[in-house]
């Protein structure tokens, strides 16, 4: 009897894609409205492209080539995770102690079934919608439209899009009838890039600012400082992103050369 | 297998072999129809008067004028009377002991190698009171006693169809303990069924004191911070559970049924919640979780928010905390954690001494915690404060005080060395701990995915019980449903 492999849902490879979108932002060396209509145009391209390869990689074995590409790609995106989160550790928390947890980090990552992170995306996506509840409450009041039409963005041209290799794998990680799901990854990167970028121009007039501030504009009564509480939640997200990294890395390789998927 | 002898005399000095020193052993050589014989039991299992009128009076008085063999009187006794013998004779000495340490009394003859068994069990058992550990305002007050058959009968009452199955048998331990494995055929998933039944069926526990030391064979592998059972020494409790296809697990001795598979969530529930309003179990539930959350994270976020986090309190809660805390000689870290050890050996003290003395260790432990380590400087008021709610919120989730405590312990540690980094790290662990657990399929935390379905009807909030009665629950759809979504 052929085993069933466990998959990851969709909305685990989303708060995935989520985490790393938050942190890595529009760059913000273009204007404002500029950057969110090139966003915009390079999410429809990326959402095309990831339907072409939910689609050539449906029902088959993947070839070494798309595994090798993929687990760069994971790899890639595990490191960079581990770098923002222990940049954010240093700056902020003034703790090197992420590292001291990395190899039971990736141990848990390496171990773990599907199954237990798509539980665990289930629970921190309650955290990330009370905290994005929590953030725009302490914002209301301080945002104005005004401010995107002030003159002070800034005028370069280049804007780069980031990619995420999740937005390519889902019809690998994912079981075929959530695999279409994973198609609009990319909207939903985009979506949180645009936010926070909108977030800052409406509150500073120009997304020019440390994302990190408009954490810090949070304010209501007695307690001034919720950005840590916010980038602790960002944090826990990290650590889950890269664990479950590994575990996406560990399905890649594990997939039976001729399974097909139910 | 030693079978029974037709002779009388060699089956009476077999057992005098086995339990002739036995203060309690008693045999008791008769004639019944001309026929020699001897009861076999055990003084205060079984009731000497319970078998004098049932059997002896009666077959005294009938024997006079017959003269039978021993297969003879054994055959009308057993079909050709009214004696209210068990339909079941026994026939090897296995058998014949498991009878008469059942508390039944067994008849043996001369030329026949059968014994006729009679239940006249005479137990002296704890009677059916309220129990201590399970308080509720509504519904039943009975719990279940020590003794398997009391139980048994107990959830019978309850459960008044032909679909409650109660299987006995005897556990292979030094002592042949007797447990049950109780089921509604109709709502259990037969697979599941037999799957528990033959762990049960071969599972070797040296000592089989209590439902729970059948965990280990239940729930094998790894270690594990949650157990996804239930314990209840409810009949009403353990009712409701089998009308939700779940198995229950009695064990002879012990007034403590295993439920099982259990949700997390179920630890939160109670009797009473369906007995009040929708909108109030549902706030009652609503503190419940937030009791277990404070349990388990409150004295970690305390401590790393105090020595790493300042900034996120208030000013004037930040210099109290500071003030106190310049008081006293340890660090906030090592003070929380020495207070939460310090009422961690209370409770135990509490708990295993004698009830007589109870009430002076908890006057001792409110001077010492509450005054005197606080006089000297040893501990500040925060730190206590933080504590001692701690301690008080765990008992609110009686059913997860293990894990929580362990949690508890394992958070501040962390918290307290790394920081936010190690809290982040405490509660990652505590998310992955609770998602990987999972009995027979079903995982401890119920599937509702985000945002499709983010409320169970029966979950953190409630319904009203007339529109959750309309389809009714049962705990393999959980499974059905977690397959689905992975």
């Amino acid at each position: 009897m052929k085993q069933h492999t466990e998959r990851f849902t969709p909305a685990a490879l989303t708060l995935s894609v989520v985490t790393t979108a938050l942190a890595d932002g529009i760059p913000q060396s273009v204007p404002v409205r500029r950057a969110l209509w090139l966003g915009a145009v390079s999410t429809v391209c990326l959402c095309i492209l990831s339907a072409l390869a939910a689609a050539a990689l449906r029902d088959k074995a993947p070839s070494l080539a798309v595994r090798l590409a993929l687990t760069a790609g994971f790899f890639m995106g595990l490191v960079h995770t581990l770098v923002q989160a222990q940049g954010l550790c240093t700056a902020e928390f003034s703790s090197m102690a992420l590292l001291g947890f990395l190899p039971l980090l990736l141990w848990a990552g390496w171990r773990i079934r599907p199954a237990s992170w798509n539980a665990s995306a289930r629970v921190l996506w309650w955290f990330v919608a009370v905290g994005g509840v929590v953030c725009l409450l302490g914002l209301a009041g301080q945002l104005h439209w005004y401010r995107l039409f002030t003159t002070t963005q800034p005028a370069a041209a280049g804007c780069s899009v980031p990619v995420y290799a999740e937005y390519f794998a889902g019809a690998l990680l994912c079981s075929a009838r959530s695999a279409r799901r994973t198609v609009w990854l990319p909207v939903w990167g985009f979506a949180v890039q645009a936010a926070a970028l909108m977030g800052s121009a409406l509150l500073f007039g120009s997304g020019a600012y440390p994302r990190l501030e408009l954490l810090r504009a949070w304010s209501s009564g007695s307690f001034s400082r919720m950005d840590a509480l916010l980038l602790l939640l960002w944090l826990l997200c990290a650590v889950y992103r890269a664990s479950m990294l590994c575990t996406a890395i560990r399905l890649l390789w594990q997939q039976p050369e001729a399974e097909v998927q139910p | 297998m030693q079978q029974l002898s037709q002779s009388l005399a060699e089956n009476l000095s077999a057992l005098d072999a086995r339990f002739g020193k036995s203060a309690d052993y008693y045999a008791k050589k008769i004639v019944l129809y001309g026929c020699p014989g001897c009861i076999v039991m055990f003084d205060g299992m079984a009731s000497l008067d319970s078998l004098w009128e049932l059997l002896l009076d009666a077959a005294g008085r009938q024997s006079a004028s017959v003269r039978l063999t021993g297969a003879q009187a054994y055959a009308h006794i057993l079909h050709g009377s009214a004696f209210p013998a068990e339909s079941t004779p026994v026939q090897d000495m296995p058998q014949l002991v498991a009878r008469l340490t059942a508390g039944m009394a067994v008849l043996l003859l001369e030329g026949c190698s059968s014994g006729i068994v009679f239940s006249v069990q005479g137990l002296k058992f704890r009677s059916v009171e309220e129990p201590s550990a399970e308080g509720n305002l509504r519904g039943s007050r009975e719990g279940f006693t020590d003794l398997l058959r009391v139980n048994l009968s107990l959830l019978r009452r309850l459960v008044r169809t032909d679909t409650l199955m109660q299987e006995a048998a005897q556990a292979h331990t030094c002592c042949n303990t007797e447990y049950a494995l109780c089921y509604c055929k109709d709502r259990a998933d037969p697979a599941m069924v037999r799957r528990v039944r033959a762990i049960l069926q071969s599972a070797r526990p040296e000592l089989l004191l209590d439902s729970s030391y059948f965990v280990p064979w239940l729930l094998p592998g790894k270690a594990r911070l949650f157990t996804p059972v239930h314990y209840t020494e409810r009949p009403a409790v353990a009712a409701a559970k089998l009308c939700e296809g779940k198995l229950v697990i009695l064990v002879n001795g012990s007034p403590s049924a295993l439920v099982l598979p259990a949700l997390f969530s179920e630890q939160f529930e109670c009797l009473d919640d369906y007995a009040s309003t929708a909108a109030f179990s549902s706030f009652l539930r609503v503190l419940k979780y937030v009791s277990f959350y404070l349990t388990v994270f409150l004295p970690g976020v305390f401590v790393c928010v105090a020595v790493y986090l300042p900034e996120l309190l208030p000013p004037q809660l930040l210099y109290k905390i500071e003030a106190a805390e310049k008081a006293t000689p340890l660090p906030l870290f090592a003070e929380m954690l020495l207070v939460i050890l310090i009422l961690e050996i209370i409770r135990e003290a509490g708990l295993r001494m004698p009830q007589s003395l109870g009430h002076s260790v908890s006057l001792v432990s409110a001077l010492i915690i509450g005054d005197a380590a606080i006089a000297t400087g040893l501990m500040s008021t925060p730190v206590i404060f933080v504590a001692s709610i701690t301690a008080i919120a765990v008992f609110v989730t009686p059913g997860l005080y293990e894990p929580a405590t362990l949690l508890r312990i394992g958070t501040v540690l962390l918290a307290g060395l790394a920081g936010p980094v190690g809290l982040a790290a405490a509660f990652f662990g505590f998310l992955l701990s609770i998602v990987s657990t999972e009995a027979l399929g079903v995982p401890y935390l119920a599937p509702h995915p985000f945002p499709q379905q983010p409320f169970s009807e029966d979950g953190v909030l409630r319904r009203n019980y007339r529109q959750l009665s309309r389809h009714g629950f049962n705990i393999w759809q959980k499974r059905e449903r977690g397959r689905k979504q992975s």
